[in-house]
């Protein structure tokens, strides 16, 4: 089971690049979790993108694409980094299925 | 469309070794600039694409440097966060910083770019420091500084000596190019075969000129007219082009980069039919290259020694001839502009980087100064005077960063702007480039020496011992305060003043209404001279047919008489004055005179002073009519009135033949040359054009006609005029419709581009004083803000509370004004007329005065506003 914790940020940000799958570069990132209400600058998610990084959540793939002589990335979430979101989902569920009943009351 | 590859180059390096996510930011941020940039333009996009790398790029950089240094960088993160916070809550302060230090850089860079573009940078051939200029000169020039040129006899002999490795000719002219309705002028250049070889000249296509090409036979293209009239056309190689009365096979095309000595649109091969003539057919612009190991001066003792023993056997010649070799670039930088203008560039710039230092170091006094308590808190609880040091280097260091950053994107953009405002009038060896590095270096120099400045107060209120730092910081940063304010205005002075002076002499050349003749409302159509065939009939049929046409109200014809010799003044000229025992000295003729259709004087508003212009019976048959300006009156005929002129007789000499011309009026000055700041009168004489000989027209190159048309309305377009020549001459080609204004214009181009650059340092230099007097009185209030609130709580009335605080600053600059005019005056004497700094005359002196006087008064306005409003009890409590 992967050990790795992550905060709330960094979570957001694997969520996303799941999401985007291909598309899945620092700019759309942004974009995503921008439009879902999350104020997020361009430093705080290279800042998050380097931990996870370091922690081996992330991995990233060169897209030689149009980026006028600049290499893009393109990002994917590696196995640990998808133990770590299917771990986070599990306690979120469990804590759920708690917190469920006394929200509705 | 990428983004500025400067800014790019410190973001990539910032982020160099950083994680997974910070080193795509230069890619990610590339992406994004090409959108914003085609949404919102290149300004816009670079202005962002700056900003992102100060606030992106410089925290990783920052970091990486504070690993770097180890245990004196523990804690660096902290401090930049500590500093960013700290300069959030003074916005004003930050944004002045970086503003004067960003306008302060930025633009001197720029400047010394323009001069940089102009004196100093390589000269686009290979191995131009071996190229040369040979020219004929004589002890007594035509204008000063100038030649005649030379000629094809004497080139030949010159290329043989040993200190040249390779010549090559010029010859630069006009022709038609094309047919029917296709036709247009344009500027031809004929070269000899080396021409090509010489200067390197890279091909687009097809190839260049060679020695073996006969003239009139091949023609190669300046890639600009390739595209504008060919349309770029893959396959002009092999056509033919009609050109002149002869047809020129294209053998190639320049390619885009290549740059040329002059503005010739096509080359061709140099004309054979202009070779004969002797050493007197001076016309040609010689280049070499000087032989490996050979210096100019060397090439020079041996060329006036060649040349003057050669010239002096030739009895054609008058004596003194011989010849000169002049680097390559000063040739060239003499068409331009004055070497004054960059010594008076570089000088301003020079000053404006001083006042700008001076501004800088004002305000991190200042914020010392104004955290001399935080300072003491720090040291009492226990921080070392190095973390406490770092903390205030940090924070400027910040401020340096993003001024620095800012001014390479002024360098960027200034150097961008005057390369394009000018681009056509500049010739094509001169690039305007904004030298990054040397902005850069500007900005580290003005950091760190305002840095020095500002570290003498921090210094010294870290050097005391508990309470006392607060107060003796704050004694001596005012000292310090003092002495940089005194600084500024001063120079501010020299440096306005002479601003204003150099900008009124501009605002002088550019004034057309001093001229003597009206400008305003008048079109020139030129015609093709050979066209008409320098014929005096077909020039006033021309004239005839344009008064005709509905839309003008009056029109004449002109063309161009050159009265004098060609090179030396101690000749003889062709103008006679009759009854005189020889002919006018060449040095007091007239020589750049013109003969005129009726009308002349009236169309252009010149006033006729004694007798009458040239009128519509001044035709072929009647006497010579010649009107004289009251300059040339005064030359001809020394201490006559200009009415006992009046029926004098002129002999214009033609060869063996004379022309006689009876004086039928004097008329006012007029001033040939705006661009000369000293305006003087052109002495003109103004012969009658129906009866001015062709062969006299003929003596003078390109004496096309020049028909001014006074309209009704707007001008309709050159279409309509081609047409009236059209039928009035066929064949003849419009070479020009422009207006005289706009070839006013032209001249004052020069005058016009140093003058601009100067206002906007004059500009920049009271920005600067402003903000250096608004650092001040906003300094003074922080260092006596205790001593407010006490006056203030004992009842003491704010105005006079603020009328206390600017007492010293307000007796400071008015002694510095004092002493920053007296400096003004004494730059001045010193250096007449060659430096724009300081001022003679005492109007101008005072109305600088008062300019500053109002600038300080004005800076000082808002902080003595906030000074008198200020709530005791809130003020006492927070100290």
């Amino acid at each position: 089971m992967p050990r790795e914790s992550v905060g709330e940020l960094e979570y957001l940000i694997l969520l996303a690049i799941l999401a985007l799958g291909t598309a899945a570069t620092a700019p759309s990132v942004r974009r995503l979790l921008t439009d879902e209400g999350r104020r997020l600058t361009r430093g705080a998610l290279y800042r998050a993108l380097d931990r996870l990084g370091e922690k081996a959540l992330i991995a990233w793939a060169a897209d030689e694409g149009d980026g006028g002589g600049h290499v893009r990335r393109r990002y994917t979430v590696t196995a640990t980094g998808r133990g770590v979101v299917r771990q986070r989902r599990e306690t979120l569920e469990r804590l759920w299925a708690g917190a469920a009943e006394a929200l509705d009351a | 469309m990428t983004p500025p590859a400067w800014a790019a180059r410190i973001l990539t390096r910032c982020v160099s070794d950083a994680g997974a996510g910070s080193s795509a930011i230069p890619g990610d941020l590339a992406h994004e600039y090409r959108a914003r940039r085609r949404s919102g333009g290149r300004l816009r996009a670079d202005v962002w694409y700056v900003g992102q790398v100060a606030a992106l790029g410089f925290p990783y950089a920052a970091v990486r440097a504070g690993r770097r240094i180890g245990a004196l960088g523990a804690g660096l993160g902290l401090d930049i966060r500590a500093a960013r916070r700290s300069l959030a809550r003074t916005p004003a302060l930050a944004a002045v910083a970086v503003l004067s230090l960003a306008f302060g850089t930025g633009l001197t860079a720029a400047a010394v770019a323009l001069v940089d573009g102009i004196w100093f940078a390589p000269l686009p051939w290979p191995e131009a420091h071996r190229l040369v200029d040979l020219e004929d000169t004589h002890p007594v020039e035509v204008c000063p500084g100038c030649s005649p040129g030379t000629s094809l006899a004497a080139w030949r002999e010159w290329g043989a000596l040993p200190v040249f490795e390779a010549t090559a000719a010029f010859r630069g002219g006009e022709a038609v190019l094309g047919d029917g309705d296709a036709r247009r002028g344009v500027r031809v250049t004929e070269v000899t075969g080396d021409g090509f070889r010489l200067l390197g000249l890279h091909l687009a296509a097809g190839r260049g000129l060679t020695p073996s090409d006969r003239p009139g036979t091949v023609a190669v293209l300046r890639h600009d007219l390739w595209t504008s009239a060919f349309g770029g056309d893959p396959d002009i190689v092999g056509r033919t082009l009609r050109l002149g009365d002869g047809a020129a096979i294209v053998v190639g095309v320049l390619a885009a980069q290549a740059r040329t000595l002059d503005r010739g649109q096509i080359f061709v091969p140099l004309e054979p039919a202009r070779e004969s003539g002797g050493y007197g057919a001076q016309d040609l612009w010689a280049v070499a290259r000087l032989a490996e190991g050979v210096d100019v001066a060397t090439a020079h003792r041996a060329l006036d020694d060649f040349a003057r023993a050669r010239f002096a056997a030739d009895p054609e010649l008058e004596p003194g001839w011989s010849a000169r070799v002049t680097p390559i670039r000063d040739v060239l930088v003499r068409e331009v502009a004055q070497p004054a203008a960059a010594a008076a560039l570089v000088a301003t710039a020079a000053l404006v980087l001083l006042l700008t230092t001076a501004n800088l170091a004002s305000l991190l006094v200042a914020r010392v100064t104004e955290r001399r308590h935080e300072l003491a808190v720090r040291a009492a609880l226990g921080g070392g005077r190095g973390a406490v040091a770092r903390a205030a280097v940090v924070e400027a260091a910040l401020l340096a960063g993003a001024g620095g950053l800012v001014a390479l994107l002024v360098t960027s953009v200034a150097a961008e702007v005057l390369a394009s405002r000018f681009a056509g009038d500049l010739p094509g060896w001169i690039s305007i480039r904004a030298d990054l590095r040397l902005a850069a270096a500007a900005a580290g120099v003005t950091v760190l020496t305002a840095g020095a400045c500002g570290a003498l107060p921090l210094v010294r209120a870290l050097g005391g011992s508990g309470a006392a730092r607060g107060a003796g910081g704050s004694r001596r940063g005012l000292r310090v305060h003092d002495g940089l304010l005194g600084l500024q205005v001063a120079l501010g002075v020299v440096l306005v003043a002479g601003a204003f002076s150099a900008v009124r002499s501009f605002l002088r050349v550019a004034d057309f209404d001093t001229l003597g003749h009206r400008w305003d409302g008048i079109t020139s159509v030129v015609v093709d001279g050979d066209a008409t065939g320098g014929s005096a009939a077909a020039d006033g049929a021309l004239q005839a047919a344009f008064v005709r046409h509905p839309a003008v109200q009056s029109a004449t014809v002109a063309r161009s008489l050159f009265l004098g010799t060609w090179g030396s003044s101690e000749a003889a000229s062709p103008v006679r004055v009759v009854g005189a025992p020889e002919a006018v000295a060449d040095r007091d003729v007239p020589r750049h005179s013109l003969a005129v259709g009726p009308g002349y004087f009236d169309l252009f508003g010149i006033p006729v002073r004694a007798g009458r212009g040239i009128e519509e019976g001044d035709g072929a048959g009647a006497p010579g009519a010649l009107v004289a300006s009251m300059a040339a009156a005064r030359a001809l005929w020394p201490g006559r009135e200009p009415s006992d002129v009046v029926g004098e007789g002129v002999e214009l000499a033609d060869g063996e033949a004379r022309h006689l011309f009876t004086v039928v009026g004097v008329v006012d000055d007029v001033v040939a040359n705006p661009g000369s700041e000293s305006r003087r009168p052109t002495p003109r004489l103004y012969t009658s054009l129906p009866q001015t000989p062709a062969s006299l027209l003929a003596a003078t190159p390109g004496s096309e006609p020049t028909i001014h048309l006074v309209l009704r309305g707007t001008p309709p377009g050159p279409g309509v005029w081609r047409e009236v020549v059209g039928r009035v001459a066929p064949g003849a080609v419009v070479r020009e419709v422009t207006t005289v204004e706009a070839g006013l214009r032209r001249w004052i181009r020069p005058a016009q581009i140093t003058g601009l650059a100067l206002a906007g340092l004059a500009g920049l230099a009271v920005f600067l004083l402003a903000l250096g007097v608004y650092g001040t009185v906003r300094h003074r209030m922080a260092a006596a803000r205790r001593e407010v609130g006490i006056r203030l709580a004992l009842g003491a009335d704010g105005r006079r509370v603020a009328t206390a605080v600017a007492g010293r600053p307000g007796r400071i600059v008015a002694a510095a004004l004092a002493v920053g005019l007296i400096l003004a005056r004494l730059v001045h004497r010193f250096f007449p007329g060659s430096l724009p700094l300081g001022a003679g005359d005492i109007p101008l002196l005072g109305g600088v005065a008062v300019v500053v006087a109002l600038v300080a008064a004005l800076a000082a306005a808002g902080p003595l506003r906030r000074a008198a409003r200020l709530d005791p009890a809130a003020t006492l409590r927070t100290e």
